[in-house]
């Protein structure tokens, strides 16, 4: 089971069909089953080892970083975690980092500092950009940056990725391939 | 929260002013009409009826006209934005975009620059599964321009229903477009909506049409009891 975390404000229900549905398209398919959780809600706390993906969220919706604690579960739940544009910043914020203001909206260029298991061969790639934070990453390795941000990172030694970046938008092998990786993972800790 | 629709009088931004009514409070349509054709911001036939749209939903409408100067236009929308702000008190724009990054992101700068949200409820939406909830749910839209290949004048005037949209999914996949006409291919009217309290009634029209471009443009149409 694939855990989708909305992070999207609670009051405002039309988030929901922008920034989770075109996640949960994405990992239906390929053919895994998911679950959509809100990050208040309480079962989150019941999570371990599954895959999550915490998906983003609107340029003007901040009430996921008024409540950073709600999020200490990431760092008990054992699990592989994407975490995509106001998630990103949720995993550097709990893991130490910090956040500046950055402000991109568009496509941008985007280019491959470091080779990685779930960039692969890419290079250079055009990403679509809606945030207005921009990452300060702690105990992350850096894959990929655009010309004013930090784009793409990988925990030192935790399974998680984030991106800034919109996935969704024109770039679904950043799901698919952290799927694929997810799923690895959990066959050799089985073995 | 009270919000604006960005209008066209297509099947896509008036699907969400319908599903943005559901939770918000829809204060205020508002239209840009574009004297360019070419724009690829606003470029719809029967933007002119877009008052008698905003009519049949009882629901005010702000217009502004703009010369369709790319990337000026935008200070056109901006403009019609802060009409909106100031008079309807809008804290959000709601637009049908669903795969136009173009579009989107404009429009996401200027939101930003206003203060104000910007939903998208159809972005990256399953569109087979969006045609046929619109079908479903009573909204009636006609196909009114199409722009490029297969497409041709049989097309025009032809209301969406379940067998057009079997037909334009066969269509999207042998010819790579988008099945919901948001590519630029096709463009819509709608002449009724869950939330219309009155339809649209079409009492003249014309076609002009060559070369997979046409338009199915209306030059009198009133409003009739549901």
């Amino acid at each position: 089971m694939i855990y989708l975390i909305n992070l999207s404000d609670i009051r405002i229900p039309l988030l929901t069909s922008e920034f989770v549905d075109p996640i949960a398209s994405i990992v239906s398919r390929v053919g895994k089953p998911y679950t959509i959780l809100h990050y208040t809600s309480p079962a989150v706390n019941k999570i371990r080892g599954n895959p999550v993906i915490l998906c983003g969220t609107a340029l003007k919706d901040n009430a996921f970083l008024e409540a950073t604690d709600r999020f200490s579960w990431l760092m008990r739940c054992g699990s592989p975690i994407l975490g995509i544009c106001a998630g990103m910043q949720i995993l550097v914020l709990v893991s130490g980092g910090s956040t500046v203001p950055s402000l991109e909206v568009g496509m941008h260029t985007i280019h491959l500092e470091k080779a990685d298991e779930i960039s692969g061969d890419i290079r250079n790639f055009n990403a679509y950009e809606l945030h207005q934070f921009g990452p300060v990453p702690q105990d992350f390795v850096v894959i990929a940056r655009s010309e004013k941000t930090i784009q793409m990172i990988r925990h030192q030694s935790l399974p998680w990725y984030g991106v800034i970046f919109h996935p969704e938008v024109r770039n679904e092998w950043v799901v698919v391939n952290f799927l694929k990786w997810s799923e690895e993972i959990y066959s050799s800790s089985q073995r | 929260m009270k919000v604006g629709v960005l209008f066209s009088g297509g099947k896509d931004s008036t699907y969400v002013c319908w599903k943005a009514m559901q939770t918000e409070e829809v204060t205020c349509l508002i239209t840009v009409r574009s004297l360019n054709e070419e724009s690829y911001m606003f470029h719809t036939p029967n933007i002119h009826l877009a008052g008698l749209q905003a009519e049949a939903a009882e629901i005010p409408l702000i217009e502004v006209i703009t010369e369709g100067i790319e990337e000026k236009e935008l200070e056109d929308l901006f403009r019609a934005l802060k009409e909106a702000q100031n008079k309807f008190g809008i804290e959000g724009v709601v637009t049908g975009a669903i795969l136009s990054v173009y579009q989107a992101a404009r429009v996401q700068k200027i939101c930003h620059d206003l203060d104000l949200w910007c939903f998208n409820p159809l972005w990256h939406c399953d569109q087979r599964r969006y045609l046929d909830d619109l079908v479903r749910t009573g909204f009636r839209a006609i196909i009114s321009g199409v722009f490029s290949e297969p497409f041709d004048d049989t097309w025009l005037g032809r209301e969406i229903n379940t067998r057009m949209i079997t037909e334009l999914e066969a269509i999207a996949e042998r010819y790579g477009i988008t099945l919901t006409g948001e590519g630029g291919e096709l463009e819509t009217f709608v002449t009724d909506a869950p939330f219309f309290t009155q339809r649209i009634q079409i009492m003249d029209s014309q076609i002009r049409y060559r070369n997979h471009n046409g338009r199915f443009l209306i030059s009198g149409a009133i409003l009739e009891n549901k």
